[in-house]
């Protein structure tokens, strides 16, 4: 499945040089050498990467937009409430109240647990309705997703009054778990390997190859012999996976909850995070991510509610200008087109 | 001894087998029927400007839904900050709306999808993604914009929930058949109603109408009879624009209160609509309206007024629609109204 080569490509190296910079970021926060306003903005970024490759396994290798991503964010989110306020909930609470706080292991186990079951569900949905809605090529697509946003977003909505635990039913919040940034610095950085991992696997694989064969051109790509049909579904329920995971994750750091886990406003950020570091690429996401987290925590400090104004023009801008992304400017010269995959 | 049984209610007609007679739904039923038409109808012209832009310049336009939300805030700002006459006529907000979807409409085509038609040359993103894309930032700018509506003007007692009353005779409720009804709900329905008649008027029956749909199907074969495509692209944003704004108008009639966040609710049962109704069939698309409507009301009706099993509903038929009939369910509407109201079928083409 595998090809040669692999270990020596730009696309390696430079998620190398990420997760050792991601480690030492880790190392020096638990050491205390660095505060832990830093710690929680390396986070936010590996958050913001991790979301960022979930989109790109459908949207810039396969050429899918899928608006609808935030369904498995959301899914992952409801997955961890579960195991948290419903699941363990009467084991958390003596615990911590006698002991201040969960061990180790109890974190972890919670997490594997919340994680297969996200695994389940995302796989599932992104199953189900990618074997029928990926018929659908580009816009129409990109349409039909957003009403699977929504027709999922509406029926687990209904779950949360199923829980009948919080008084407000707009949201379930966790019973508190005691753990500190650190921690959970340390989970968001083993689910960033996986991301990684998975995006580049895919990216280097038969499957990645296939991807960017329907990408190119999807009536040829079947002509030759891809399976193309499969080879959708197949990324579709990876991508569905990395988001799902990423939901976990972000319901553990900030304890609670709701449906705006189901917000279009996820899918967005991934769509903008792709466009702006290109499409075709493995790095150019990533890259994406890292710009726009730096370029909206600038924005939120600077001018707080213009944040969608500046963000919708530069779309715009972006769509206008450059198609193609940093990655394409890149692509554009002969002495850089080396480190574009 | 065995005492005599008591005589047995008459026996009705059993729901679901639920122990809910006939009697108790049907109230529910008849209040989502009427409803659901009224509300249809406004749908029916929210979705008529998205139908022209989607089916004929084929720009997936996700700006739709907030332009409609744009017209609906303005109106509810201008009635807040006491600008008088806009919401004592309705008509007169109307109007004043289509009138700045215009100025908008050319600014939209300019600033946003000018630069894209004819310019993308690119192996990733394809012209449709593409202006997708474009049309998206353009909705996520003017969703951005609602901020100088509703936090920097400080206007005393004015909120993001806007509530707002034509102020259309009175008492302004009306009783139909047992069911409760503003009056401002109705006259919203009728004007959606003139509305999509004077769309459908403007792209059947003059020449203007007959270039859009040239456009439509072959943009290069009519720059060889010397008209310029992009002209009419122009217009034909301009003309969607506007009606999107002069529906925005009706809409906040019909609902009486708006926030910037509707657009998650409008943009979308749109595009529901316009799959529903056909691309670029205006009628097909106001039937698709008053369908979305009666669907959308009765499910909330019967499900006790859950808004979120309703939408949950509504969504699903697109998905459907999509999959099922991608030209639409009506897709023909247009045509058999023509056959009806036109005069003779000079360039109507018969495959």
């Amino acid at each position: 499945m595998l090809t040669a080569g692999m270990w020596k490509r730009p696309g390696f190296i430079f998620s190398l040089i990420l997760v050792v910079a991601f480690l030492g970021i880790g190392i020096a926060g638990s050491t205390g050498a660095i505060s832990i306003a830093l710690v929680s903005n390396a986070m936010d970024m590996m958050g913001m990467i991790g979301m960022a490759l979930a989109m790109a396994v459908i949207m810039s290798y396969a050429g899918y937009v899928s608006f609808g991503h935030s369904v498995f964010i959301g899914v992952g989110s409801f997955s961890s409430a579960l195991v948290f306020s419903y699941f363990y909930r009467d084991e958390i609470m003596p615990y911590v109240l006698e002991h201040g706080s969960i061990t180790t292991g109890q974190l972890v186990k919670y997490m594997v647990i919340a994680v297969i079951i996200a695994a389940i569900l995302s796989s599932i949905i992104a199953g189900l309705v990618g074997s029928v809605v990926l018929r659908l090529r580009g816009a129409f697509f990109a349409i039909a997703t957003i009403g699977l946003n929504y027709v999922v977003m509406y029926l687990v909505s209904l779950s949360i009054d199923a829980f009948n635990i919080s008084e407000n039913t707009d949201e379930i919040l966790n019973p508190n778990i005691g753990v500190s940034t650190i921690t959970k610095y340390w989970v968001y950085f083993a689910f960033f390997l996986v991301s990684i991992g998975i995006a580049y696997l895919v990216r280097v694989s038969r499957l990645g190859y296939g991807l960017a064969a329907i990408r190119e051109d999807e009536d040829a790509a079947e002509v030759l012999g891809v399976n193309t049909a499969r080879y959708k579904v197949y990324a579709f329920i990876l991508a569905a996976f990395i988001g799902a995971l990423w939901g976990t994750a972000f319901e553990l750091r900030y304890n609670h909850y709701t449906m705006g886990d189901f917000s279009l406003l996820y899918s967005v950020k991934m769509i903008i995070m792709n466009t702006l570091g290109g499409l075709g690429t493995f790095i150019g996401p990533i890259i994406g991510a890292m710009i726009y987290y730096a370029l909206e925590w600038t924005l939120i400090v600077r001018a707080g509610q213009l944040v969608f104004l500046i963000l919708g023009i530069l779309v715009v801008i972006i769509v206008a200008v450059f198609p193609d992304g940093i990655m394409g400017l890149l692509r554009k010269k002969p002495s850089l087109r080396k480190l574009v995959e | 001894m065995v005492l005599p049984h008591p005589p047995l209610p008459p026996l009705k007609w059993q729901v679901w087998g639920s122990g809910v007679t006939w009697n108790m739904i049907e109230q529910e039923l008849i209040s989502g029927i009427t409803k659901g038409i009224l509300f249809g109808s406004v749908l029916g012209a929210v979705s008529v400007g998205l139908t022209l832009i989607w089916g004929v310049m084929k720009v997936v336009n996700l700006a739709h839904g907030h332009f409609v939300i744009l017209a609906a805030m303005l109106v509810a700002f201008l009635y807040n900050t006491r600008h008088a006459a806009l919401y004592t006529d309705p008509i007169v907000a109307v109007v004043v709306m289509g009138a700045l979807g215009l100025v908008l409409g050319a600014v939209f085509y300019y600033a946003v999808l000018h630069p894209i038609i004819g310019h993308v040359d690119t192996m990733t993103l394809k012209y449709e993604m593409s202006s997708l894309m474009a049309a998206f930032g353009a909705g996520t700018a003017i969703y951005g914009f609602h901020y100088f509506l509703t936090n920097v003007v400080h206007v005393e007692g004015y909120n993001t929930n806007i509530g707002i009353l034509y102020g259309i005779g009175k008492p302004p409720y009306v009783n139909v058949g047992g069911v409760i009804l503003q009056k401002s709900m109705i006259v919203m329905a009728v004007e959606s109603f003139l509305l999509v008649i004077v769309a459908f008027m403007v792209m059947n029956l003059t020449g203007f109408g007959l270039k859009i749909r040239a456009v439509a199907q072959d943009a290069r074969a009519l720059s060889l009879v010397g008209i310029n495509p992009v002209r009419v692209k122009l217009y034909t944003t301009i003309l969607s624009t506007s009606l999107a704004m002069a529906a925005g108008a009706l809409y906040l009639g019909y609902v009486m209160q708006v926030n910037p966040g509707s657009e998650s609710i409008v943009a979308p049962l749109a595009f529901v609509i316009v799959v529903v109704g056909g691309l670029g069939s205006v009628m097909g698309t106001y039937l698709g309206g008053v369908l979305l409507g009666l669907v959308y009301q009765l499910t909330y009706e019967l499900t006790g007024q859950n808004d979120k099993i309703a939408l949950a509903v509504a969504f699903s038929i697109l998905v459907i629609a999509l999959l099922v009939r991608p030209q639409g369910v009506f897709g023909r509407a247009d045509e058999w109204f023509n056959r009806v109201f036109r005069r003779g079928g000079e360039y109507e083409e018969r495959r």
